[in-house]
């Protein structure tokens, strides 16, 4: 018998100790928690005793969540009482994309040039085009890959200047949410976010702050 | 048992460990501890170690139930759970050895090993919890440990 199978108690032991949660999902799980607590206690319950029920690290986390909701709460009613639809359509538009920019995807279609990604992403509802700005040939393509934005159909164009520093367009039909976004800019995760209008389309174009 | 008190995450890492040795599937298990865990924020229940326990247990035995099993009809259970499980990230070889091993027992056999001895309880904590005769157990980890080690040496002759 190996010395290791005498010990299989301690080999269980190290084993299962080693086998543990994320802190993330101990965190959501947590939340989830303090949630349902909140939720039986105004079911009728009374708050003192159910309070005294929760262990005091509970409590405080259960106290700490509560406020930070209400703070979210009012910074989320404030926001949208001083921003008009498009604004925030816009904002949340540049906010997938900068999202989607950081993940850096790889393409699913190399491309040389535009004309190619519109023979090949057949799937799009309209055909990409290279915006006038980046018609001076400062700018290279390297590929698409399909996407969507703001739960429309989309290609996301990689491309790289002449010092090699990549940037992200977006290109969709202005449909739906999107119909009411009109030019802005945003500066997003370190990320320069620029939205367009331009031959009928919707662009975003990502790239680094400070580019 | 020992602790009665312990941090939350403690407990809940606990409570995760002890569900994994029922369930043997990492995303079961953190699904099981998650309902176990609300149950007892909805009935408002005392948070020790010994009523997590007991609430994961029952979970593990209402998803049973669900599919027409209980705790005896382990080797139909433990082949269900298998199908689920997936492959998981392993500390070692040694560990994927175990995990292995202890993925070819019957879902009461882990749990026991897991509670004799990773939760240090005594046959007597173990029986009242399980609600088995303690011979019942003592017998049932004794075969426990003899599948492990069989299975291991088979392993390493593989």
């Amino acid at each position: 018998m190996q010395p290791e199978l005498d010990n299989l108690d301690e080999r269980l032991r190290g084993f299962y100790q080693r086998q543990s949660i994320a802190p993330a999902t101990v965190d959501r799980l947590k939340r989830k928690l303090n949630a349902a607590a909140t939720t039986t206690v105004t079911a009728g319950e009374s708050v003192t005793a159910s309070l005294s029920r929760l262990r005091r690290p509970v409590l405080i986390a259960a106290v700490f969540s509560t406020i930070a909701a209400v703070a979210a709460l009012v910074l989320l009613v404030f926001w949208l009482s001083i921003t008009r639809p498009d604004e925030r359509v816009a904002h949340l538009a540049a906010q997938e994309v900068a999202l989607n920019h950081h993940k850096q995807l790889a393409v699913e279609y190399p491309a040389a040039t535009i004309d190619q990604l519109a023979g090949a992403m057949s799937k799009l509802d309209f055909t990409p085009l290279m915006p006038q700005r980046f018609r001076d040939n400062d700018h290279r393509v390297i590929g698409a890959r399909y996407c969507s934005l703001r739960g429309q159909i989309a290609a996301q164009i990689r491309l790289t200047d002449t010092s090699g520093r990549t940037c992200t367009l977006y290109e969709a039909r202005p449909m739906n949410e999107l119909a009411e976004v009109a030019a802005a800019e945003f500066e997003i995760d370190g990320c320069r976010i620029e939205l367009w209008r331009e031959a009928g389309l919707l662009m975003v174009l990502a790239g680094p702050a400070h580019q | 048992m020992a602790d009665m008190s312990p941090n939350m995450d403690e407990l809940l890492q606990r409570g995760y460990r002890y569900a994994l040795s029922l369930a043997d599937d990492r995303h079961d298990a953190e699904e099981l501890l998650q309902e176990a865990c609300l149950s007892l924020v909805r009935s408002g229940g005392r948070w020790h170690v010994g009523s997590v326990l007991t609430a994961i247990r029952h979970r593990f035995i209402d998803r049973l139930r669900r599919r027409g099993l209980t705790m005896q009809s382990l080797d139909v259970a433990a082949e269900m759970i298998r199908e689920v499980a997936g492959p998981a990230a392993l500390t070692s070889e040694l560990d994927a050895e175990l995990e292995r091993a202890l993925g070819a027992l019957r879902p009461e056999e882990r749990e026991l090993l897991y509670l004799a001895a990773v939760e240090e309880m005594t046959i007597a904590e173990i029986a009242k919890m399980t609600d088995r005769p303690r011979g019942t157990i003592l017998s049932l980890i004794h075969r426990a440990k003899r599948k492990v080690r069989e299975l291991l040496i088979a392993a390493r002759h593989a």
